[in-house]
């Protein structure tokens, strides 16, 4: 009897927990569904449907005024795109930007996470420090940036100084050969303090008897981070590897202000040219042409991305 | 537990619903309220003149004697956007129909808003007969009808110091004499010999996101003798922007950065880098002069000269910033009767002065002292009444305007000028097919 009952008794209170879960499951995915609700409405509302208007307007030769109405006509607009150089420079431009700016910011905003995970005084002040850059405007800090790289601006004079009057000034963002680079240091310097926050929180939810237990087995700092450190920050690395992806494909606000595309197409991005041909020239229809491609490939990208992770 | 759902998913659905009522009567608001504005005799403009204190309040003065004259048809009210903005915050406007009556306009996007039907025609009377005797650039013309009239007008001009050019040995050019190519050559040649700057000539290349790429160097394009856009039928800019003037007047450009005469991307401020004696010789608009006479200690030692005759007559900028009513304006009698009030010659002489631009009356120009005879902005008014080439009237032209911008940065840049030119005729006339050869079906 008392073993039937010891046995009985269980099976009776999971089957009654699993009775009342059920009829509560029933409930909580109606608050479930409805707390969901207005952030599905907005996003149908200002994401979903634009998307589709784009998709279909770029079929059409859609102005953004026009007195004559909208027609079809068929792909012409990705015909003109395929064959204008601007938009393959574009790609190469936003390619290049990205496979540098990738691992580069991750990296750094890596070291700087680890740099400061120690708990000491100073470590909120450099927290701080690089958080700062962030929370500025992207416009003010390219502006800033505009100025720093000026011929007679600050770089320039600081490589002038340490060079003692060797250096021959250069016009960082009027060169093609350097403005693609001076904009992704000015990015990665902009935007490396978000990503160390997120490399934080990914650190500090490692338990510290991990590294108690490597410490004991001889590990140095080296083979604490290589085992420990690294394969505990999985989940935090695909997010970031996808978030800096989409990012720095998405190239806009540094173009905008600093170079316009310029020198000589060397800076222009995807973005910037479906801005320019959106607004500045008001050819709706080709301007959503590009961001359809430009939603293709990301998509194609974060697609790639995600299988390569999962299959670790 | 249930109750508590339906309550919470109602209280959503109501709170969505007051969010949706919102944006929708706000969405239809707006033009209501227009259009109620107008039945009670109250018109609005839009001016870009946020920013720009003295032009403000040359509008208010207007716009207030205006409202307080016996025989006024409506009443007048102002708002102003920053000019950067301006353009944009109309073509959304149109598009979501909140226009006002009235709108200004920046003359050579006139064309664009009449084909678009942003603006009606000026139909009225006795405004047309004002209109007519103003100067001509004063007019946003579109297919024979006018649709803006303006105030002022503003133009281009070369400046530089006497003293500098008489050491260098270089003539100074007069309204009658422009300088010839090879006298421009040479006097870029001599400036940089001195080795006094390192750049001695200013084009304001640094300003490549408005309307100064067309309005400037467009004029050195036409006396080149080449053109953006063959304007027999405002069709193609083939032969005209790739022609082989274009070409000399494309390879001239990038020599000047070719040649250390000019930086690809000069000073923000070309006008007060002249005053510093950072340039030799500007290429600049009226308006530099407004700064010369704030900070120039020498300013009588500087001079103002018609653009260099390229071969085909010195040519100078012109159209600035006109009026027009709205085609969904409620009363466009009132927005007109309006208009013809605000061009006496006092209010045109108080706008003008408000931005030292050329007022566009004789009648004005003798109430402005520095435009009246002996003044010393008197050779704007020859320079511009003698050379000025009005942008092509077509509405292609706000599109060929960006091209333009982009092909010559380009270009000066180094790009190869024969594809460069090509490229930018290709994609005007793409444009243009695009737009059924803005015409109206």
């Amino acid at each position: 009897m008392n073993t039937a009952s010891r046995l009985d008794s269980p099976t009776i209170k999971s089957a009654a927990i699993e009775h009342k879960t059920d009829s509560e499951r029933h409930h909580e995915n109606l608050v479930g569904w409805g707390m969901l609700l207005p952030a599905c409405a907005l996003l149908l509302l200002f994401i979903g449907i634009p998307v589709l208007i784009a998709f279909g307007l770029a079929f059409t030769n859609a102005r953004t005024i026009s007195p004559n109405p909208t027609r079809l006509i068929g792909f012409s607009n990705f015909i003109r795109l395929f064959s204008d150089p601007t938009f393959w420079y574009a790609l190469r431009n936003v390619a290049i930007f990205a496979i540098v700016v990738v691992p580069v910011q991750a990296g750094l905003g890596l070291f700087l996470a680890v740099l400061i995970n120690k708990q000491v005084r100073s470590s909120v002040f450099f927290r701080t420090i690089y958080f700062l850059p962030v929370v500025t405007s992207m416009v003010v800090v390219s502006l800033l940036w505009m100025f720093i790289y000026q011929n007679d601006g600050m770089l320039n004079q600081v490589l002038d100084k340490i060079t003692f009057g060797h250096w021959q000034a250069v016009d960082w963002l009027n060169d093609p050969h350097t403005a693609m680079g001076a904009i992704i240091v000015m990015s990665i310097w902009q935007a490396v303090g978000q990503h160390m926050l997120i490399w934080l929180s990914g650190l500090q939810t490692i338990p510290g008897e991990l590294y108690e237990a490597a410490e004991l087995d001889g590990c140095d700092a080296w083979q604490q981070f290589k085992n420990v450190t690294w394969p505990c920050l999985r989940s935090t690395r695909n997010m970031i590897l996808v978030t800096i992806t989409i990012a720095a494909l998405s190239l806009f606000t540094q173009i905008n202000v600093m170079t316009q595309g310029g020198p000589r197409d060397s800076t222009t991005t995807v973005v910037f040219e479906a801005v320019r041909s959106g607004f500045q020239q008001q050819e709706m229809g080709y301007a959503s042409a590009i961001t359809l491609v430009f939603f293709l490939i990301i998509m194609l990208i974060t697609g790639v991305q995600r299988r390569l992770t999962q299959e670790r | 537990m249930v109750r508590h759902t339906q309550q919470g998913i109602m209280r959503i659905c109501a709170a969505l619903l007051a969010a949706a009522s919102i944006l929708g009567f706000s969405g239809c608001g707006e033009a209501q309220r227009e259009a109620a504005k107008a039945n009670a005799k109250e018109i609005t403009l839009w001016t870009h003149s946020a920013g720009s204190e003295a032009e403000l309040a040359a509008d208010y003065q207007m716009i207030n004697a205006y409202n307080k004259s016996p025989n006024r048809k409506a009443t007048v009210k102002l708002q102003s956007f920053p000019q950067s903005s301006y353009n944009d915050s109309i073509i959304s406007a149109s598009s979501a129909g909140n226009l006002p009556c009235l709108v200004d306009v920046d003359q050579p996007n006139t064309p664009y808003w009449a084909w678009a039907n942003i603006l009606a025609p000026i139909s009225d009377e006795a405004l047309l007969k004002r209109a007519n005797e103003l100067m001509k650039s004063a007019k946003g013309t579109w297919n024979d009808k006018i649709y803006t009239v303006g105030y002022f007008d503003a133009t281009t001009a070369l400046f530089a110091r006497k003293s500098v050019l008489e050491k260098n040995g270089i003539r100074i050019a007069s309204v009658d004499h422009p300088w010839s190519k090879s006298e421009m050559d040479e006097a870029l040649a001599k400036l940089k010999e001195s080795g006094q700057w390192s750049y001695p000539f200013e084009i304001g290349t640094a300003d490549n996101k408005s309307e100064w790429y067309a309005y400037a160097y467009g004029p050195i394009l036409q006396s080149f003798g080449g053109d953006l856009i063959n304007r027999a039928n405002y069709q193609t800019s083939d032969g005209k922007l790739n022609g082989t003037a274009a070409k000399d007047f494309a390879h001239w450009m990038q020599n000047l950065v070719a040649k250390g005469y000019i930086s690809s991307k000069g000073g923000s401020d070309t006008a007060l880098d002249f005053v510093n004696n950072k340039s030799a010789l500007l290429y600049g608009g009226i308006w530099s002069m407004s700064t010369f006479q704030q900070y120039a200690k020498d300013y009588g030692d500087i001079v103002a000269m018609p653009l260099t005759d390229f071969g085909h007559g010195s040519v100078a900028g012109g159209g600035s910033w006109t009026v027009g009513v709205t085609s969904t304006c409620t009363n466009k009698e009132a927005a007109q009767d309006y208009l013809r009030f605000s061009l006496q010659d006092k209010y045109i002489a108080a706008m003008s002065k408000a931005g030292m631009n050329i007022p566009v009356t004789s009648g004005a120009q003798q109430l402005v002292p520095q435009f009246a005879k002996g003044g010393d902005m008197q050779v704007f008014t020859q320079i511009s009444q003698r050379y000025a080439k009005m942008r092509p009237e077509t509405p292609a032209y706000n599109f060929i305007s960006t091209e333009f911008r982009k092909t010559i940065g380009d270009i000066m840049n180094g790009a190869d000028v024969d594809s460069g030119l090509d490229k930018a005729v290709n994609h005007i006339d793409g444009n243009i097919q695009g737009a059924d050869g803005y015409t109206k079906n």
